[in-house]
């Protein structure tokens, strides 16, 4: 099976550094870039399954780079998880309507981490496979 | 702002402001002379109080004997509030950068016990090093507890208020004290059958404990221990409650930053006591004010609105607490 790409987005280096080794030791390919503009142009090179998003960032802040994702056409839109080090109900609900798939505070645990990446690639492949089959569908009727 | 019997035989400047404020006032009116208007911000300070004063003067002609129109304007509590609102950013930010760095101290600590785990080695050092990343998450965990707990300042819960006696309200947080206050003679006025008031009993009785407490404490090395109480009908539609003590009094300095947080006369506590009781009074659009209390002691006066009877309608809304 091919491996899982996930793209972390924070400005702070040991966050991305820490972060990204215990997703490789959870069998991810991780990459991790510090900012909303550099997490575009990955993505443009690149598509990957899942991101892991900072809110709080320098230049283009999490939400603005949340909506931007949005505009990426579907099989190639990964699936968002914004993080937070101050997790009011007010920005998790913003999130949720930009269209990100979960919320998780820091500071983060391997374990809060492992479970929603497991979730959220879960929920990519169901969207892919709904897609693929309606696709399906729509041709066996024509 | 000045004291009737000051402003009545007061003929010159010189009788009512200090000789620093004096030269400032009058450097205003040489300027408003060339341009027709000059103001700016102005600290007076006097025996009872440090002031915040918005001073503008207009020259009503511009000839060289034609009067002036000095306006002062007292923006104290405006000052008072934007210092409050600048601690609730600040509270907010801090918790924040503290908590960025708990992240890969947090994921680093679990990923070396992981990492141990598949490793073989002597079982001492196996149990030394589990040890170690036991302590580094347990550590993170109070951390983070500590900031929760901080950040509780930042985001205070919205005041309920609801229709209220405040007689029973004092009586209900002065039972809090029930046989811990030795020592003390106590002279409760609670005055009978005054108008209604809108507010948060919880919050309210919390203002009140924090205020005994910080009497009780002022007075611990009085000779005399005094702490009234009062409540009485205060200025038109508001109704209010005195607190006043023997104790050490509050000096005028203190007095300016007796409620921004973290100040604080003790060795010990938070500093956040006074803070508290300001923003509380501050969601239920009542005032507070310290004076001296003669000969010795502070006095605490508290102003709530009253609530207007004929219609049963609230005489004003309780502000939201922003976030």
């Amino acid at each position: 099976m091919k491996p899982v790409r996930i793209l972390i987005v924070d400005d702070e280096p040991d966050i991305r550094q820490s972060l990204s080794g215990v997703l490789e030791d959870e069998g991810y390919v991780a990459n991790a870039v510090e900012s909303g503009e550099a997490c575009l142009e990955d993505l443009a090179r690149q598509p990957c399954e899942l991101v892991l998003m900072d809110i709080w960032l320098p230049g283009m802040d999490g939400m603005e780079a949340l909506a931007r994702i949005q505009e990426i056409p579907f099989p190639d839109r990964p699936v968002v998880v914004m993080i937070s080090g101050h997790g009011n109900i007010e920005t998790a609900v913003k999130a949720t309507k930009l269209g990100a798939f979960d919320f998780l505070e820091k500071p983060l645990s391997i374990q809060k981490i492992s479970v929603v990446a497991k979730n959220a690639v879960e929920h990519r492949r169901l969207q892919i496979e709904n897609g693929r089959l309606q696709k399906a569908s729509i041709l066996a009727v024509t | 702002m000045f004291p009737a019997a000051q402003v009545t035989t007061a003929t010159r400047l010189e009788d009512l402001f200090s000789r620093e404020d004096t030269a400032e006032i009058k450097y205003l009116m040489k300027r408003a002379r060339r341009t027709g208007l000059a103001s700016r911000e102005l600290e007076m300070r006097n025996e009872r109080q440090t002031l915040h004063l918005a001073v503008t003067v207009s020259a009503l002609e511009e000839k060289l004997t034609s009067g002036f129109v000095i306006v002062l304007e007292d923006t104290s509590e405006l000052l008072r509030a934007q210092k409050a609102a600048a601690w609730h950013e600040v509270a907010r930010r801090v918790a924040h950068e503290i908590k960025n760095p708990l992240t890969p101290i947090a994921l680093s600590a679990e990923r070396i016990s992981l990492q141990l785990g598949r490793l073989q080695l002597p079982s001492e050092n196996r149990r030394i090093l589990n040890e170690c990343a036991a302590t580094i998450s347990r550590s993170v965990e109070s951390v983070k507890t500590l900031v929760d707990e901080f950040s509780q300042f930042a985001r205070f819960p919205a005041a309920q208020p609801v229709r209220s006696d405040l007689n029973e309200v004092v009586e209900s947080a002065l039972a809090v004290f029930n046989g811990r206050l030795d020592g003390i003679e106590m002279q409760v006025h609670l005055t009978p059958g005054l108008p209604a008031v809108n507010i948060d009993k919880d919050q309210f009785q919390r203002v009140v404990v924090n205020l005994v407490d910080n009497a009780a404490e002022a007075m611990q090395d009085a000779l005399v221990k005094r702490l009234f109480i009062t409540t009485q009908p205060g200025a038109p539609e508001s109704v209010d409650l005195v607190i006043a003590d023997t104790g050490c009094g509050i000096s005028p300095d203190e007095k300016e930053k007796l409620f921004l947080p973290y100040f604080s006369t003790k060795g010990r506590g938070t500093g956040l006591g006074l803070a508290i009781v300001n923003h509380i009074l501050n969601d239920h659009g009542a005032q507070i004010r310290v004076e001296d209390n003669p000969p010795t002691g502070a006095r605490f006066t508290i102003e709530i609105p009253a609530l207007v009877d004929s219609d049963g309608e609230p005489a004003w809304k309780p502000v939201v607490a922003g976030v």
